[in-house]
């Protein structure tokens, strides 16, 4: 998935750090004095199970003589006030790493180098070698080298660029543009390179984004998606649970989509028919009427773009739904530490 | 540095020629000395510059690759150079720059007990690291070295401007430096035998030592890992391991330098060690013996100023000169974020505590970087300024001249730092990987004491760091000093505290014995040794010469020997936790350090020995004192102020109209 040319290139230090504040947790502000929960608990058994060392990530070493067994993990995790826990046997990283370093270094792809290595860590994990607190029954299938092309064929296909560009207000905040070559992310670059690839800009997204998009597919690859908005509102779209959110900012133009693949309006139809059959719902007092011919509809528009092939079909879930649910699941933990509740 | 007549400070900063466009090299390295930078660092990577059918390029093909070029025009601009033709140089290059075709070789990749190679998951590609024992391996670096050396020898100062050339790149068998990670290549099982021979002699005593029954030499194999209870013949088999991959890595680098000065004749030799070095096998004195300036990588966030403290004490501590390889100003893409802020407090912090040169690392962007001072072009970003003045000032005032008036030496034993990586119990998540993540290197050892009363490989940090907080909290200057520095690092200390439990290093117990019989004074404990580092039965003569403590009692002995030995700074700080450091010559204190490495904004009060103006560097803000200063100071940062001497009250009187200020004392 990169290429072992990948360049990165066009940030400073106060674009990249934005670029990344767009994906962290939200902090909101503490209503209690209670401090929210920090650092990774891991704890090493001997091989007839007892604790022979433990430690939390921040924190250093940590003497845990009440430990029997794994039932005790979750109790340890609370009682240090940790986020998460792990306990393993020892020996197991050892055995991670020799198992997997022949399948890593039989690719030559990054991504298939660490679905390689979680492989394993998934084997070791169900030959109860290692256990987490809290656990995950729901494991997100891991899925094949393979499948991860595919679904990039979708996104971004071979020989094209896909564009993130935001303003806060007239000025360019931050950007995201990439580049698909012989299969491969080739390059991953930032506002400098946009600036420098398209000149001076007026300053107002919905008419700067011709510029851009024309720019780039002219010096960098033939765009395949380029969204343009301002921050803020690219920033509570990221985090908003709504349906119809992202078709709603689309149709207002607070997000402009340009050019927008097939798999784009899709996306947007679909999340449109959401939010109106849910709206629907609410008005008959819960006769999912309009609902009921949702889905027809949907799957008549996805059949019309027959070349699009479904992104959460071949991963075997959705990307963008993850991300959101996990933002959300974070800032909802991150409240809850503190003893704060949103009106949902 | 002194190059003829001429005295060189060591403040430089990076720009990579084989990632900038050629018509870049002149704006890039103006743009260097407009910073006040002397000398532009470059690593020469050997795997752009090799071609696929074994020819190399060195500008024939691509001017880009023309170091002969760029290496003459940065000596046309009045530049020396500072050169890093590796093997290994990372610089976020795929393979860390090494060609592919010797990555892949099987006979130069390190092996694990399985003999799988080791991958390091480096991005974009994991690869397996070269075995630095492995004798292939060095036969093509010496290929290598040989043609870098055509482009490199006729420009060695003073016919050209390298005045630096560094060996290899952070020390750490490319980040796979997990204690029984590595390495049963043959080469290195060869090699360790060879250790074991020379240091046991015999067989008989290679099985007694290690409690196994071995027939012949090859037998004797690398432990795999230290049982949770082993008894002490399983310890020292896995000591002998942790002490041979030390061996390893210093007989690599003694290789590679020699290789360089046979190609380059006796041109400084440079080594930088990265983050973690706590949790290393090698110590940063042991890499000092071996090239003429060893020094420290620093990658820190602006909360993490008592790291960035920590660390650089241990570094003016054990080494002739602290030097900042890689003072990192921007980040890779795949660190954790840095701000600019991040790289400009960790560079003040570095000063407070006694780098005396450093290399801005980047100067100039480039690919796989972010927040150079200025872009591929050449161009100025915001924070250039900042940086500017803080090495304006650096220059003005001569600080790599500069002292630090340091006293009290809190001694690191090599033996027990052996111990704590014996027992580290998570594979290749190593100790130094732990000490990054704020873990510490030790916290994954074995919880099991071995026969001892305490687990000494995990309490004696705790009894360093009780000591170190006592110190801090009553005022007092202290570095860390690695247990195997030279003698002369002991020099300017009056005051040695070191750990010492049931076993301990016979030649450091002397080495504080004799400290304390030439007049110094010496805490150790909490216990007396009876075992040697190899756990034999042995004598610590000569106990009574010093002072045997429990590390519970850290504040309160401190505390008598401030005023005992007049220890304390001058310039004390309140509320508790804000620290001070002050650079002084001759003529009296230049530059003073504020540091708050807590996250409160606050007001300072520093105490001063005399009537003094403090000017900040950056801000120019100035706050005068006649005995005291009182100075805000926002959360986790670090102020800089040059020092000016006022006149005193009996001053002013004799002479009314002298009542500007003095010039820099």
């Amino acid at each position: 998935m990169l290429s072992a040319n990948l360049r990165v290139t066009g940030y400073d230090a106060v674009s990249w750090m934005r670029l990344l504040s767009l994906f962290e947790v939200q902090k909101s502000a503490r209503s209690n004095g209670e401090s929210p929960r920090h650092g990774i608990l891991v704890l090493v058994e001997d091989e007839h199970g007892a604790a022979c060392a433990a430690f939390i990530s921040d924190r250093g070493s940590i003497a845990v003589d009440d430990y029997c067994s794994r039932a005790d993990l979750g109790r340890l995790c609370e009682l240090h006030h940790v986020q998460r826990g792990v306990a393993l046997r020892i020996g197991t990283i050892e055995e991670w790493t020799e198992r997997a370093a022949g399948q890593v270094l039989a690719s030559d792809d990054y991504a298939a180098q660490w679905l390689a290595l979680l492989q394993v860590a998934r084997e070791l994990e169900r030959e109860a070698m290692l256990c987490f607190w809290p656990g995950h029954e729901g494991h997100l299938p891991l899925p094949t080298p393979q499948m991860l092309n595919k679904a990039l064929d979708v996104i971004l296909p071979d020989e094209h660029a896909l564009a993130i560009v935001l303003w806060e207000e007239t000025e360019l905040w931050s950007a995201l543009l990439l580049r698909r070559r012989a299969g491969q992310i080739d390059l991953i670059a930032g506002p400098e390179l946009v600036l420098d690839v398209v000149g001076p800009l007026g300053g107002d997204y919905r008419r700067d984004h011709r510029a851009v998009s024309r720019a780039i597919s002219a010096s960098v690859a033939p765009l395949q998606l380029g969204l343009y908005a301002q921050r803020r509102r690219f920033e509570r779209l990221l985090r908003d649970p709504e349906p119809g959110a992202w078709a709603k900012a689309i149709a207002l133009r607070d997000v402009i989509i340009d050019p927008a693949p097939a798999y784009v309006h899709v996306a947007a139809g679909a999340d449109a028919l959401r939010a109106t059959a849910r709206k629907t719902g609410e008005l008959f007092g819960n006769l999912d009427l309009v609902s009921s011919l949702v889905e027809p509809v949907a799957r008549f528009a996805r059949e019309q773009v027959m070349h699009v092939a479904s992104v959460s079909g071949l991963l075997g879930f959705n990307p963008l739904q993850v991300l959101a649910r996990k933002l959300r699941s974070d800032e909802r933990g991150e409240r809850g530490e503190r003893g704060e509740h949103r009106d949902q | 540095m002194q190059l003829g007549q001429q005295q060189l400070p060591l403040y430089s900063g990076a720009v990579h020629y084989f990632r900038l466009k050629p018509s870049a090299w002149r704006p890039a390295l103006e743009a260097l000395k407009s910073l006040g930078l002397n000398m532009v660092e470059t690593y020469v990577p050997w795997g752009v510059h090799e071609l696929r059918d074994g020819s190399y390029d060195f500008g024939q093909y691509d001017p880009q690759k023309d170091l002969g070029a760029f290496l003459d025009l940065a000596h046309s601009l009045g530049l020396v150079a500072f050169v890093r033709p590796g093997p290994n140089i990372n610089a976020e290059l795929t393979y860390f720059g090494l060609p592919r075709r010797v990555v892949f070789d099987g006979a130069c990749q390190a092996r694990s007990a399985r003999g799988n190679p080791l991958p390091f998951v480096a991005p974009p590609r994991m690869f397996p690291v070269p075995s630095f024992a492995s004798e292939r391996f060095f036969e093509e670096v010496e290929r290598w070295y040989a043609q870098v050396a055509t482009i490199l020898a006729p420009r060695v100062w003073p016919n050209g401007p390298i005045v630096l050339v560094q060996v290899d790149n952070e020390a750490a068998f490319y980040f796979r430096d997990a204690p029984y990670d590595q390495d049963h290549h043959p080469d290195a099982l060869q090699k360790y035998a060879a250790f074991l021979r020379e240091r046991y002699q015999g067989l008989p005593e290679l099985n007694l030592a290690h409690g196994s029954q071995c027939v012949s030499w090859e037998e004797a194999v690398p432990a795999q890992r230290c049982p949770p209870n082993a008894p002490h013949t399983a310890l020292r088999r896995s000591l002998d391991l942790m002490q041979f991959q030390e061996h390893l890595l210093a007989n690599m680098l003694e290789r590679m330098r020699d290789s360089l000065r046979e190609l380059l004749g006796e041109l400084p030799c440079v080594h930088n060690v990265p983050l973690g070095e706590a949790g290393l096998p090698t110590t940063l004195a042991r890499i000092d013996r071996i090239v003429d300036i060893n020094g420290l990588d620093y990658y820190h966030k602006q909360q993490h100023l008592a790291v960035v403290k920590e660390r650089t004490l241990r570094l003016v501590g054990s080494v002739r000169f602290p030097y900042a390889p890689e003072l990192g100003i921007g980040a890779p893409p795949w660190f954790a974020p840095r701000s600019e802020a991040d790289s400009l407090q960790t560079l003040l912090c570095a000063c407070a505590f006694g780098i005396r040169g450093l290399n801005l690392y980047m100067a100039v962007d480039r690919d796989r970087w972010y927040g150079a001072p200025f872009d591929e072009l050449g161009r100025e970003r915001s924070h250039a300024g900042a940086l500017r003045r803080v090495i304006k000032a650096l220059v003005r005032t001569q600080f790599h001249d500069l002292t630090r008036r340091v006293e009290v030496g809190i001694v690191l034993p090599k033996e027990y730092a052996r111990l704590s990586r014996a027992t580290h119990s998570l594979g290749a998540l190593s100790p130094s990987l732990l000490a990054i993540a704020g873990a510490g290197p030790n916290a994954a050892c074995l919880q099991t004491p071995f026969g001892f009363e305490q687990p000494v490989q995990i309490v004696w940090t705790d009894f360093v760091e009780r000591f170190a907080r006592a110190l801090a909290r009553a005022g007092v200057p202290y570095v860390y000093v690695e247990s195997d520095a030279d003698e002369a690092r002991l020099r300017d200390l009056r005051l040695l505290i070191s750990p010492t439990y049931e076993f301990a290093d016979t030649a450091r117990w002397t080495r504080l014995v004799e400290f304390a019989q030439r007049g110094g004074r010496v805490l150790c404990g909490p216990k007396l040794p009876e075992l040697d580092a190899a756990l034999c039965a042995s004598q610590f003569p000569n106990a009574s010469a010093l002072q045997l403590c429990q590390p519970a009692e850290a504040d309160q002995l401190i505390e008598t020997l401030v005023t005992e030995l007049n220890l304390a700074t001058p310039f004390i700080a309140a509320p508790a936790g804000v620290e001070t450091a002050a650079h002084e010559d001759g003529a009296g204190v230049r530059l003073l350090f504020v540091l708050q490495p807590g996250a409160a904004s606050i007001s300072a009060r520093i105490q001063l020995p005399e009537p003094m103006a403090l000017t900040d560097v950056l801000t120019e803000d100035r706050y005068e004192g006649v005995d005291s200063a009182t100075i805000p100071i926002p959360g986790h940062s670090c102020r800089m102020f040059s020092c000016e001497r006022l006149p005193t009250a009996a001053q002013r009187t004799r002479a009314p109209f002298a009542r500007r200020s003095q010039p820099p004392c």
